[in-house]
């Protein structure tokens, strides 16, 4: 162990540092408690033999420093006291010392003190490497709660959880933010035809394309079976969700992952989508935004698949439609 | 205090030459600091007691007890201990009707003598 000893009197720092030398520890020996205290801020000590009176910082000072504020490992600290003052001892107890040595001191008392040093340090070490553990532990656990496990992207509670926190942000400070969500075109006939095992590939594939796509402080999740669900905060306009939703459409299906059963062209696979958009001032909730992009996504697939459709902005009050570009997205009146 | 026992306890001695492979280095270097400490404590001692500071006073000679405990030199520790308690007395009532100072300066002198003595022949100033 490495033993600090901190004693204003040369003889007794002599007499205790031999002593422990010679039991085998590492010894690093302070004038004062002033300076006790700067070797125990910076790391490394095991145990403290500190002598009760010291001019500037005392024994009793430097134990309840030790405790309030030194974080990190356990240090195990022994007072050193004279016999005519023992009520000095329950003080030095009640300040934080785990054991108290008389002066002078004799050898063996110094090895008992450090068997049972030594003892509890090892058992302070212990609990905060377990602690430590269980923490990395329970981490991983709450990231794997909020994960797909197929798919690798955030799952359904994940979303809620972002969402909820979005939306909340957006009302607050004011901000804009959109919601996409995207459905696999004919994805049961894909499974008839090619089998679960193919289909979990595709869903996997499908996600992968979206999380290309996806931008930095955008998220991706599973937002079902084979739906996705993309959030974009601070997305600005409504027209730019509906573009980075196209972006994905495209991206989808550019990837030409084949789909023989699809029953019309392309025969790959494909995504609709249907997107909202939160303006400052909207009425909708987390929810309802979820509810007009599912709505969005229902007139994507009835307008003919492969497409993205965008929910009136603001909200169905505002009665603003957007007209969105050419090739596969329309706005739903 | 009696002049017929030793000044330093042949156990505490022994203690000190234990601690390393007895060439006695250890106690050669504890004897070593201790000169400087007594001496410079005894002056202290005299002159706090000369200007009545009493606070420096009982710190002094509580110092000085630990020192010579250390020592084995325990007839000086005990006379350092009544020189502590002299001084907080007086520290705290202002007076001091228990004991007389300059007798129990008398005794640190005469004891200090002896221990130094001892200590001389124990490791030979060098």
């Amino acid at each position: 162990m490495k033993i600090l000893i901190a004693d204003d009197d040369p003889t007794s720092r002599l007499l205790l540092k031999a002593m422990v030398s010679k039991l085998g520890h590492e010894c690093v020996v302070a004038e004062d408690g002033s300076s006790a205290w700067e070797v125990l801020a910076s790391g490394g000590i095991d145990v403290l033999l500190t002598d009760w009176m010291m001019p500037g910082v005392d024994g009793p000072e430097l134990c309840r420093r030790l405790r309030n504020e030194v974080g990190g490992a356990y240090i195990y600290i022994v007072l050193t006291t004279g016999l005519d003052h023992p009520e000095d001892v329950l003080e030095g107890m009640s300040a934080g010392a785990d054991d108290y040595l008389t002066k002078p001191v004799d050898k063996f008392a110094v090895q008992t003190r450090l068997v049972a040093a030594e003892r509890v340090t090892e058992l302070h070490h212990q609990l905060a490497y377990t602690q430590a553990q269980l923490e990395r532990a329970n981490l991983e656990l709450l990231e794997q709660s909020l994960t797909d496990q197929l798919t690798g992207l955030g799952n359904r509670r994940r979303m809620d959880e972002d969402l909820d926190r979005v939306h909340a942000r957006a009302r607050r400070l004011g901000r804009t933010y959109g919601v996409a969500i995207f459905d696999i075109d004919y994805f049961k006939r894909y499974n008839d035809h090619y089998g679960h095992v193919a289909g979990d590939g595709a869903l996997r594939d499908v996600a992968s394309c979206i999380e290309l796509i996806v931008r930095a402080g955008e998220c991706a999740y599973r937002y079902g079976g084979e739906e996705f669900l993309v959030l974009m905060p601070d997305c600005g306009l409504g027209d730019v969700v509906s573009t980075a939703a196209d972006r994905i459409r495209r991206n989808v299906l550019q990837a030409a992952i084949p789909h023989e059963a699809r029953p019309s062209e392309p025969h790959v696979v494909t995504v609709s989508g249907g997107v909202s958009c939160w303006m400052p001032g909207s009425r909708l909730s987390a929810r309802e935004m979820l509810e007009e992009a599912d709505q969005a996504l229902y007139d994507a697939k009835t307008a003919g698949r492969n497409r993205i459709s965008a929910a009136p902005l603001g909200g169905p009050d505002d009665g603003l439609a957007l007209e969105v570009s050419g090739s596969g997205t329309s706005a739903r009146a | 205090m009696s002049t017929t026992t030793d000044p330093l306890d042949r156990a505490q001695i022994d203690l000190l030459l234990s601690l390393d492979d007895g060439a006695g280095a250890a106690l050669a270097e504890i004897v070593g600091e201790y000169r400087a400490v007594s001496w410079q404590g005894r002056d202290d001692l005299r002159r706090e007691l000369r200007e009545g500071d009493h606070t420096a006073l009982s710190h002094t000679a509580h110092s000085l007890k630990g020192a010579s405990a250390n020592l084995g030199a325990n007839d000086l520790a005990r006379v350092c201990a009544e020189l502590e308690m002299h001084a907080r007395q007086v520290e705290l009532v202002g007076s001091d009707e228990f004991a007389d100072a300059d007798a129990l300066m008398e005794r640190f002198e005469a004891e200090f003598t002896r221990v130094q003595v001892a200590l001389m022949l124990l490791v030979p100033e060098g």
